[in-house]
């Protein structure tokens, strides 16, 4: 019998033993990886980050490291938000690693982080060259949804809402099945609605419910839908809402010293009062409460902590505590600390919006408390609210109007007190819902007006003083993601909910 | 006449030059002999007329000849002419030549007898040459039925024959036995004895017969050839008789020698009959012969029934003939049964057993040929035979790797390199599939279809060395020139589930409706009707937008995912009684049917696998539908030829549809693609004029696609800001 060639054995040896160290080398990191996506998951951040950059430099040449890249830019930009570190890991991804499955949503995730740097002309073109060069290059992967959908975003954000809606009109139609589609159409939605086309976005949203039944996109479908139906199916033949009959807490809550109440994005209503923040499920019962001495304001940030103010300060729940303050008007002389903040809001970059109610301005601060900048001045106000472009309504006590600025503080529009089919009397609540729908509470006409686009009254609500569910010292709004209303009132001292 | 003697000397020199003549090879054998024979004829027709100088002269040319050439036909010639010459030159008075050449006959044939009549004189010359040159020799050899030469003439083993006087050689050989080869000299006067020859035996001998012919013998593992067709020896009709086997049938005699003492196993093989086997013990050294052994057929029958009329019927490749038919001799073992159509293939691979009944109902499904394999695949793999595999299960269709030099040839023939269609799983070309432009593609698709009988071909990529069980499969019906890329990764049965679903993921061109839209609203306790159509049941019904539905035939409509499911199962005209409330919260009850709306594969969709719709809907066509049903099946075709660009060929398709106008898919839809269809293929005038109809529709792109109104008038604005062109 013929021996085989000592050579051959050799190699064929050789690939033996790379076969074996090849799985054991992509064994390792592909652990890890799976570690740090567990610890995503499980909003343990810096322990993911860790893992991810372990593989990176660990394993570089592994079939993870570049899912590991991504994961760490799409932390930066989604949970961290920061850009700079973003860019450098989508950088890297591009660099390093462009033919891999991760190079085209690294595309996609250079195309946010250029809209979330600026929204000028410039850097919508340089979003959507990026998004669109996911498709040109990789014409068949499942990013170019991913991208499409995020084009479409570029041109939402600025307003550009027929471009948009062919952008997502283009993902559904290609892609119906995607859950990008189903992401295209809720921003349909928004965008018909923005349009004036309230009724034909209902379909294209309830189509969500059909295609993708049980996920979060169909119950933000029919948040949506309900949204839409109120205020352009019941009304204007019918009220917008009636009064649920529930209370959040119970019938016999007794509030008091309530400075406001909003719905953060986990649905759940807070109810900031003297003594702290009551944090109520979505069906209403007290989850948890966060202890404060004298809140003025509060929100959720992004990892939906409870963040307050009180004492010239800006509190994280059970994190830490910064001081808020401007730069002093004369050298040498201490950072002022802003004494009286009745309201804060948070952009979608993490800034917060604070105002000042002495100085009649709003300033902006980053996500540590650093000081920015004003965002706007000359303006008395105690409530702000803010929409998901980042456009900023504030009630302007003086004129008893609402004044709406963009994400510059530049001012968009103004709804002056009496326009066509109302009459403001003393607004003291302003929310958006996600739709982008302004919800004015008038204490004084003891009603709840929606404007629309263009500021163009939708509707009106109101209810009868001897009926239930009446609110005749209304202090405050909150509008869940449903667009139920809550309503502090004074009076009663109890949160109605209106459906 | 003067006489002329011709010295022995000089008839040789004779012979020679015929021999030079004859055995340059001009003439040939057979010419040979017809002369030979023509010249003894002639000396005989001389002698006859006691013309002797003819008759020798003849003679003379034809013993040279003979003598120069002794071929078995010849030599039986030599004696006669001996004895004719000698007998003329007695007649011419040259008695010593003519003793000469008696001397010669017998030699030649010791046992010759002087035919006719003969003078005495001759006869006692004839009588003197014999005693001289004649002598006999006594033969008893063993085995008896062994061959004996004698001086390379064959002779009997056993008795008397005479033979000439001087040196021979006997030689004694049989199969079995040790040879024998024995010079002596022969005496006149005294009879040469070889008695009691008995050869040495050395090795077994085994003779086999089969029927039929043509078996091949394997002994101990070992062939020993093939038996020839017959007949055997005579002596096997009786054993042929004996176990049943008609003569005719029975093969020539195999001899296999050499066989070892101890155990043996002899098979019988041919195809198509089923084994034999013997199992002799030699337990000396003898002759065995085994009586005739008879293979019975190994034969399956195999019956085929096609879904479609026509199918021709081919059992490994060879045609076999039209379906339904029954194929009564398909051999035992392995075999593929074909049956293809021209609008589809099915094929099954079976293992026929003796005896078995196989049947084989094929719903011929369309196919696609595996004509190409790229990428860094594994040595001595076949990617095209691993992706027939992978796909075995697939339902709606059929991927089939035709023999390999048939594609090597194929694609030699079109000047096509290997990866010709190579895409990753991005749908990026890879190598030379960059370089082939999508009309190429097209022409390319529909002449290779063509030539391997298929629906489409297809091709495997492996598009990484770092992962070779990852497999890229790229589809193209006849004609498209864009592909449908499925990605397969032979370590993960799932992915090859998957892919086999994606690609049975079956179309329905109709789907139970109300005409109406309703939507779900949080905190409220059914779905809510946003939009009734003004023509459907549910309007005639009374029922309006803001009426909420509740229940429908007394169940629960709690959402729309209900009502979706409700009416899944429904038929056209199907009665459903619902209860709903008014905007005002009043209770009503309305009366409505259901109806069949039609469905459309999106235009832009690119979930589909649209070249595997396209092979499915041109086999669906081939069906008779009614007239609504075919107009659906041509409008999804016509979505499916322009996805893969091939839009004069869908513009025809949607010429040939008639749908009614309305909501969802309909007249308005047909015109909004005719428009495409027309732009696409230069006529926007044409283009113009449908969708300006379709602008005044309320028909939906898709089933559930957006208003055709609403694409129409953005198509017929983009018209407007071509001024140059329109």
């Amino acid at each position: 019998m013929k021996q085989p060639s000592p050579v051959l054995v050799a190699v064929a040896l050789l690939l033996t033993t790379i076969g074996v160290a090849t799985q054991s080398n992509e064994d390792l990191p592909r652990r890890q990886y799976e570690s740090g996506l567990a610890f995503l998951k499980g909003q343990r951040y810096a322990e993911a980050m860790k893992d991810f950059q372990a593989i990176i430099d660990s394993f570089p040449k592994s079939q993870a490291a570049d899912n590991a890249l991504l994961q760490i830019a799409l932390y930066q930009i989604d949970i961290a938000k920061d850009l700079g570190a973003a860019q450098a890991a989508v950088d890297q991804l591009l660099k390093i690693y462009p033919d891999t499955d991760s190079a085209p949503m690294g595309y996609v995730v250079g195309g946010r982080i250029a809209m979330a740097k600026g929204r000028s002309a410039a850097d919508v073109d340089a979003a959507v060259a990026s998004f669109e060069r996911v498709e040109r290059l990789f014409p068949g992967n499942d990013a170019v949804p991913a991208a499409g959908y995020y084009a479409g975003e570029a041109l939402r954000l600025v307003r550009r809402h027929e471009d948009a809606l062919v952008r997502y009109r283009r993902v559904t139609a290609a892609y119906p099945s995607s859950p990008w589609a189903a992401r295209a159409n809720l921003a349909a939605g928004y965008c018909l609605a923005q349009a004036d086309r309230a009724t034909a976005a209902l379909p294209e949203v309830q189509r969500v419910r059909q295609m993708m039944p049980a996920s979060a996109e169909a119950e933000a479908a029919l948040n949506i839908n309900s949204i839409l139906y109120r205020l352009h199916v019941r009304a204007p033949k019918g009220s917008a809402y009636a009064f649920s009959g529930r209370f959040i807490g119970d019938e016999r809550a007794n509030f008091n010293d309530v400075i406001g109440v909003r719905v953060d994005p986990l649905n759940r209503v807070l109810l900031g009062h003297n003594k702290g923040i009551a944090v109520f499920d979505q069906k209403g019962a007290l989850a948890s409460s966060v202890a404060a001495q004298d809140p003025s304001a509060f929100f959720s940030d992004e990892v939906n902590r409870i963040v307050f103010v009180g004492k010239g300060a800006l509190h994280t729940e059970q994190v830490s505590s910064m001081p808020i303050t401007t730069p002093p008007t004369e050298p040498n002389r201490p950072p002022k600390v802003v004494d009286e903040m009745p309201s804060v809001v948070m952009t979608s970059t993490g800034q917060r919006l604070i105002v000042n109610k002495k100085a009649k301005t709003v300033i902006r601060y980053d996500a540590a408390g650093r000081y920015i900048g004003p965002f706007t001045t000359a303006i008395n106000t105690e409530r702000l609210a803010i929409n998901v472009l980042d456009d900023v309504a504030m009630i302007d006590k003086d004129a008893k109007a609402v004044t709406i600025l963009d994400r510059a503080g530049t001012p968009l529009s103004k709804i002056i007190t009496k326009g066509a089919n109302y009459q403001l009397d003393e607004p003291v609540d302003v929310a958006f819902d996600r739709l982008g729908y302004l919800y004015v509470l008038d204490r004084g006409k003891k009603s709840v007006f929606v404007f629309g686009p263009r500021n163009r009254l939708i509707t009106s609500f109101t209810i009868d003083e001897k009926s239930p569910g009446a609110f005749t010292r209304a202090r405050a709004l909150g509008v869940d993601a449903a667009g139920r209303l809550y309503i502090f009132d004074e009076k009663a001292k109890r949160i109605g909910v209106y459906q | 006449m003067r006489v002329h003697r011709v010295p022995q000397m000089h008839r040789a020199l004779v012979a020679l030059v015929i021999c030079l003549a004859f055995g340059a090879s001009v003439f040939a054998q057979a010419d040979q002999l017809s002369n030979v024979k023509g010249l003894v004829d002639q000396a005989r027709a001389a002698f006859d007329q006691l013309d002797y100088e003819n008759t020798i002269k003849s003679l003379d040319s034809a013993i040279g000849a003979i003598e120069a050439r002794p071929t078995p036909e010849a030599k039986p010639l030599l004696p006669q002419a001996y004895d004719m010459r000698a007998r003329a030159l007695f007649g011419l008075g040259k008695d010593n030549d003519g003793r000469a050449d008696f001397i010669s006959l017998a030699r030649v044939e010791p046992g010759y007898v002087l035919p006719g009549q003969v003078s005495p004189k001759i006869l006692a010359v004839w009588d003197e040459v014999l005693k001289a040159n004649v002598t006999e020799l006594r033969l008893t050899i063993l085995p008896a039925d062994a061959e004996v030469l004698l001086d390379g003439a064959r002779v009997p083993a056993n008795g008397t024959l005479p033979i000439a006087v001087g040196d021979h050689t006997l030689s004694v050989s049989r199969i079995g036995y040790r040879q024998v080869t024995q010079p002596f000299t022969a005496a006149a006067g005294a009879a040469t004895v070889v008695d009691s020859l008995v050869l040495e035996r050395t090795a077994t001998v085994f003779r086999f017969v089969t029927a039929p012919a043509g078996v091949e013998v394997v002994i101990d593992g070992i062939s020993h050839g093939r038996t020839s067709p017959g007949p055997p020896p005579p002596e096997y009709a009786e054993k042929a008789t004996r176990a049943g086997v008609p003569v005719a049938e029975l093969s020539a005699v195999l001899t296999v020698t050499d066989l070892p003492i101890g155990a043996h196993r002899i098979e019988f093989r041919k195809d198509c009959y089923v084994r034999a086997e013997a199992r002799p013990t030699v337990d000396r050294l003898d002759d065995f012969v085994l009586d005739p052994v008879k293979l019975e057929p190994a034969v399956a029958s195999v019956s085929v029934t096609s879904n479609q009329p026509g199918t021709l019927v081919l059992i490994d490749g060879l045609q076999r003939g039209v379906a339904p038919m029954t194929i009564n001799d398909v051999c035992e073992g392995p075999h593929v049964i074909e049956l293809k159509s021209q609008s589809g293939r099915y094929f099954q691979r079976v293992d026929a057993r003796t005896g078995a009944k196989i049947t084989i109902a094929g719903t011929l499904r369309p196919a696609f040929a595996l004509v190409s394999a790229s990428g860094p695949a594994a040595l001595n793999t076949d990617l095209r035979l691993t992706i027939e595999k992978q796909f075995q299960s697939l339902q709606s269709v059929t991927l089939f790797a035709p023999a390999a030099d048939e594609t090597a040839k194929a694609l030699s023939a079109e000047k096509l390199p290997a990866d010709w269609l190579a895409f990753d799983s991005n749908k990026r070309a890879l190598g030379a599939s960059a370089e082939v432009a999508a009309v190429m593609r097209g022409d390319l698709s529909q002449r290779l279809s063509r030539q391997f009988d298929a629906q489409g071909i297809a091709s495997v990529t492996v598009p990484s060395a770092a992962s070779r069980n990852r497999l890229v499969v790229s589809l193209l019906a006849a004609g498209s020139s864009d592909p449908d890329v499925i990605e397969l990764d032979l370590d993960s049965p799932d992915a090859t589930s998957l892919a086999v679903d994606r690609l049975d993921r079956g179309l329905s061109f109709f789907r139970p409706s109300l005409g109406m839209t309703a939507v779900d609203v949080a905190d409220m306790e059914g779905p809510v009707i946003v939009a009734v159509d003004p023509n459907g049941p549910m309007a005639k019904a009374g029922i309006q937008p803001g009426d909420v539905l509740l229940k429908a035939n007394s169940q629960p409509v709690p959402d729309s995912a209900v009502l979706i499911n409700l009416l899944a199962g429904r038929k056209a005209d199907e009665a459903l009684t619902l209860d709903l409330k008014d905007r005002a919260g009043a209770a009503k009850k309305a009366d409505t049917t259901v109806y069949m709306t039609p469905r459309l594969i999106g235009l832009n969709d690119q979930s589909l696998m649209v070249n595997k719709i396209l092979v499915d809907l041109r086999n669906r066509l081939q069906a008779q539908a009614d007239p609504v049903t075919d107009s659906v099946i041509r409008l999804n075709l016509a979505v499916a030829l322009a996805r893969v660009g091939n839009w004069s060929e869908a513009r025809l398709e949607l010429q040939r549809v008639k749908l009614n106008d309305g909501p969802g898919v309909g007249a308005g839809t047909v015109h909004y693609l005719l428009g495409l269809a027309a732009e696409r293929t230069g006529s926007l005038a044409e283009a113009e004029a449908a969708w300006r109809a379709a602008a005044g529709t309320t028909a939906l792109e898709t089933e559930d696609g957006l208003p055709v109104k609403d694409l129409a008038e953005a198509r017929l604005q983009g018209l407007q800001r071509r001024p140059s062109q329109h």
